[in-house]
């Protein structure tokens, strides 16, 4: 058995279908950047799996546990059991303002672990780790939107999710700032963290994906090796979603 | 006008300001918290709520808080049935109540805004974290509205300040109406001036306060 499984996802907006039976299979340490235009149902489909918004049909399992069941959206307990299990990264960051980048990473920890002792020591070696170790006391309005983000990832890694999710991580930075967070994400990649990334960085997808979901209209309309699916696509729809954003 | 006078004078308007602290000091502690309860009950999934807390602020922010104070002082005792209960409510108590749920209804109007300017990705974040609903409330929603909040609150805290004098209404004797009963009784202005330097003196320190407060909330 696969380590999650997604299995016949279904959702829609008020009558409007968003995911249309979305399966697919990740297994440990798989890198999976996800991509297609907008309103094809890449940020809903992380949003789904991580208890964001509630499905109306499909399954999720992780590791062998169900934690969707079938259309059952998950019950608190089980929300903040799947919390703990996978780290999400949105685009806006989403970081409070009202804590220094030490308090971000510290006190969403202390309040889901009560009597962990290890935090003090993971958030310094986290922020080493991403670099911003001499910005620890600093409130978020003083960082630049890439310092913000690879502050997110910081964040969302203090409770070792075994799945990381990113949801458009680059898209609401300075073209200029996308690196610092993509050489970040590599680095996890090369690490094994299991991720899924929705992405229009179509460089990462190519150079750190291991596999590459190609969605449209709210179904998966491809997938593979980003070697094949950026070469060779087989569906016509891909060639032409590809072919576009290189032109821009 | 000599030196003993004006000491005298003070005294006796000081007289009332015992009263009027401890509205004002008990109408903050209460208002405030039972305010944030009232903006949890108007956005609260249960229409029959919203409906009565709307209700009750629009009651409230409608209707001369004068008006409120009479009522239930003079008011509720002469209901059918339950106006028994009241009769016996002394004029402080029932300055107090009309204070208590007239301020509440403003904070909660106040609070509401603060709230509508913190971003939703805040409770994305909090929940994709695992933080329960609770603490997602206390320790990431409350921070961030009330910094937004805080210039409103400052500005009410001060209404509230001179809004005590409103227990003069009901007789209650605060800072106000010793200054009143000092002019009647010497024929001279000057208590009137001593009143208006004890409102200056508290809004002084509270403005000195309330701008500390908000230093705090600057990130």
């Amino acid at each position: 058995m696969a380590f999650l499984e997604v299995r016949q996802l279904e959702k829609s907006f008020d009558a409007l279908p968003v995911l249309r039976g979305v399966s697919f299979t990740v297994e440990r340490g798989d890198v999976i950047a996800v991509i297609g235009s907008s309103g094809s149902g890449k940020s809903t489909l992380l949003r789904c799996l991580i208890g964001l918004e509630t499905v109306d049909s499909g399954t999720v399992t992780i590791d062998g546990e169900t934690f969707i069941p079938e259309g059952q959206s998950p019950d608190p307990r089980r929300r903040k059991a799947l919390a703990g299990r996978m780290g999400m990264v949105f685009q806006n960051f989403n970081l409070f303002p009202h804590m220094t980048v030490r308090q971000n990473l510290l006190e969403p920890y202390r309040m889901t672990t009560p009597g962990a002792a290890d935090g003090e020591e993971k958030c310094r070696r986290l922020l080493e780790k991403v670099g911003l170790l001499d910005k620890a006391d600093v409130y978020p309005s003083k960082l630049s939107g890439g310092q913000k983000q690879r502050v997110a990832i910081a964040r969302a890694l203090m409770k070792s999710p075994e799945i990381m999710l990113f949801d458009e991580p680059t898209s609401a930075l300075d073209p200029l700032l996308t690196g610092e967070v993509l050489s970040i994400m590599r680095r996890l990649a090369e690490e094994h963290m299991t991720m899924l990334v929705v992405t229009h960085e179509m460089s990462f997808a190519q150079e750190a994906a291991s596999r590459v979901l190609f969605m449209k209209d709210g179904c998966i309309a491809e997938e593979g090796p980003p070697s094949e699916i950026f070469t060779r696509p087989r569906q016509p729809e891909t060639a032409a979603f590809l072919g576009s954003v290189s032109r821009r | 006008m000599d030196l003993s006078y004006i000491t005298g004078t003070f005294l006796r308007v000081g007289g009332g300001l015992g009263t009027t602290l401890t509205l004002f000091f008990v109408t903050i502690l209460a208002s405030l918290p039972l305010g944030f309860l009232i903006t949890m009950l108007l956005r609260s999934g249960a229409a029959p709520l919203r409906w009565l807390s709307g209700a009750f602020v629009y009651l409230m922010r409608s209707t001369p808080l004068v008006l409120q104070l009479l009522f239930i002082y003079f008011g509720l005792p002469y209901l059918p049935y339950v106006g028994g209960y009241f009769s016996t409510m002394g004029r402080f108590t029932a300055t107090v109540w009309g204070f208590v749920l007239n301020y509440a209804a403003y904070f909660a109007e106040i609070f509401r805004g603060g709230l509508l300017a913190v971003d939703p990705g805040q409770y994305e974040a909090a929940k994709v974290l695992g933080l329960t609903r609770w603490q997602t409330t206390c320790r990431i929603v409350l921070p961030q509205m009330l910094r937004v909040a805080m210039p409103s609150v400052s500005n009410e805290t001060i209404t509230l300040v001179k809004d005590t004098s409103l227990m003069f209404t009901l007789a209650v004797p605060e800072v106000l109406q010793f200054a009143k009963s000092a002019v009647s009784s010497t024929g001279r202005t000057f208590p009137f001036v001593v009143a208006g330097i004890i409102y200056l003196g508290m809004n002084l320190a509270i403005t000195w306060l309330l701008k500390a407060v908000e230093k705090r909330f600057d990130y």
